[in-house]
């Protein structure tokens, strides 16, 4: 007799799931939220042609594009303003301030703005990058500060540079964090990117769901918006899987 | 027969020429804003070139705290260690300083050859490959330069750490409980293993430890502290022949020094006053 415990932890997922969708179905063709809330089904229809799917795919690889330039960029950005903040302590707390004002500036804010500045065709990606820098900055910050003791302190003993200690200790060290960092922001970088669209780039899902919603295409509307749930959630999974090859490699 | 400390009085030190000096250190440490530690109290004594003492005390007897100064970890509030004649803080810089910690602070994303080289990178001297194999060898670790720290046993990794320890041949090895975490079997191994490897290294050595047996294996001298504050409670020469084998560690002589140190600590744990004073 097998007497191995079966896991239903995956089940009950799919299940949830499955309720889920057939909830939403019910309700969509039961019309009790309105027009406005389709049936998935109806959704699905968004799909059913070519020109329809090809529509959608250009916009999807357009907004996926700007959102993981943005992700990039913000990435490179935050470590950037991190590693001067490590090596040059007097200027730590001033990019912790500049950090944090600018992410306390209403993206929507910016908007009109970087129109001007940047060009339509840009500030998806910039808008992307704003949203997507913060939680990378503050999760490669904490990796930093919390680096285990004792390496730090052989690199002391050792007369090690700052510079030195920080390539060969503390930045591998704050690979995990990094990477947790990456995975939080990456939700963020495509709403950013499509909200970035709204502000008249030539396409996009941002500009999909704005003239779906203009032209009263609901279930087009829906169908933008998840593939923009999709797209966040593929790349939140992939990062998931290399934040766990990192903690593997970089964490006792 | 019953063992006498060679010196009981604090302080006290009567070793003639030091290589390393550490003369009236105290250190304390504020708990909160009423509330000091005094953590070591006007701490001397001496090592000759060449020497290994060791230094075994109660918990909390500033032991480690002692280390951290002679590192250039930490700044005595009073008093100086000369090393050579010079500050910890030259020798940290010209990187001649070797240091092993109870956590054998091995990065785990490096191998085993890539640990031991460490100290060539974090300083600056360019790597010297030959000089990793042989200290491998040394350690018995030839097999393994490749592997990473989480496929070591824990006795294999502070091996690791020893020998990065010693990488750049220096001129001072400070040791805090580089065995402390590791079981009694694996541990009586490794001290058998690592007198031999101090034997033909020669490099003066500070030891700290707890563990009496280990103490008077290994040192030449091993030195007591009594906490609250820290200080030296008493000092023991160890006159055994080397290599302290299983026939020396079996040896009457040796028991009865074990026997002594371990009584004067128990004295020295006797003595140890409570932890605070007034804060100014």
């Amino acid at each position: 007799m097998n007497t191995r415990r079966l896991d239903y932890g995956p089940l009950y997922t799919v299940f949830g799931l499955l309720a889920a969708l057939a909830a939403w179905e019910v309700i969509g063709r039961s019309g009790v939220w309105g027009e406005s809330f389709p049936a998935l089904s109806a959704i699905a229809g968004a799909y059913d042609t070519t020109i329809r799917r090809e529509l959608l795919g250009r916009a999807l690889a357009r907004t996926a594009t700007s959102a993981g330039l943005g992700l990039l960029i913000g990435a490179l950005a935050s470590l950037l303003l991190v590693s001067v903040g490590h090596l040059l302590k007097s200027l730590h707390e001033g990019i912790d301030s500049f950090a944090t004002t600018i992410h306390a500036i209403p993206t929507i804010a910016f908007g009109p703005v970087l129109i001007l500045v940047a060009g339509p065709e840009s500030t998806p990606v910039v808008l992307s990058a704003l949203a997507a820098y913060f939680p990378i900055l503050v999760a490669l910050d904490s990796g930093l500060k919390f680096a285990p003791r004792a390496p730090h302190d052989l690199a002391a003993v050792l007369g090690a540079t700052t510079l030195r200690a920080f390539v060969r200790i503390h930045f591998p060290a704050a690979i995990p964090a990094f990477v947790d960092g990456l995975r939080m922001a990456a939700p963020g970088a495509v709403i950013g990117a499509a909200l970035g669209e709204w502000f008249g780039a030539p396409r996009g899902l941002g500009v999909l769901i704005i003239s779906s919603l203009q032209n009263v295409r609901i279930p087009q509307l829906w169908a933008a918006a998840l593939l923009c749930v999709a797209c966040s959630l593929s790349a939140y999974t992939v990062l998931s899987l290399v934040h766990r090859w990192a903690h593997r490699r970089y964490v006792w | 027969m019953k063992l006498a400390p060679d010196s009981v009085v604090a302080g006290h030190q009567d070793h003639g020429v030091g290589f390393v000096e550490v003369s009236g250190v105290s250190k304390t440490f504020s708990l909160n804003r009423r509330q000091n530690l005094l953590a070591l109290d006007g701490m001397s004594f001496d090592i000759r070139k060449g020497e290994l003492v060791a230094v075994v005390g109660p918990s909390g007897c500033g032991k480690s705290t002692l280390l951290r100064i002679i590192a250039g970890l930490e700044t005595a509030d009073a008093g100086s260690v000369r090393i050579g004649g010079e500050s910890p803080a030259t020798l940290t810089r010209e990187h001649r300083l070797g240091v092993a910690f109870q956590d054998h602070a091995l990065l785990p994303w490096l191998s085993v050859g890539d640990n031991i080289a460490l100290p060539y990178r974090l300083s600056g001297v360019p790597v010297n490959r030959a000089r990793i194999a042989q200290l491998a060898a040394m350690v018995g670790l030839s097999d393994f330069l490749h592997s990473v720290p989480r496929q070591l046993s824990g006795g294999m990794r502070q091996r690791v750490s020893i020998a990065r320890a010693i990488v750049l041949d220096p001129v001072l090895l400070l040791l805090d409980e580089p065995f402390g975490a590791l079981d009694l079997v694996t541990r009586r191994a490794l001290n058998r293993e690592m007198q031999s490897l101090w034997a033909s290294l020669g490099t003066t050595t500070l030891l700290i430890t707890h563990s009496v047996e280990e103490a008077v294996q290994l040192a030449d001298r091993v030195i007591i502290m009594a906490a609250r504050p820290g200080r030296i409670h008493a000092q023991f020469n160890v006159d055994l022949p080397r290599p302290r084998d299983r026939v020396v560690t079996d040896s009457l002589a040796f028991l009865q020094i074990v026997q002594a140190v371990s009584a004067s600590l128990d004295d020295a744990s006797a003595a140890s006053g409570s932890s605070l004073e007034a804060g100014s």
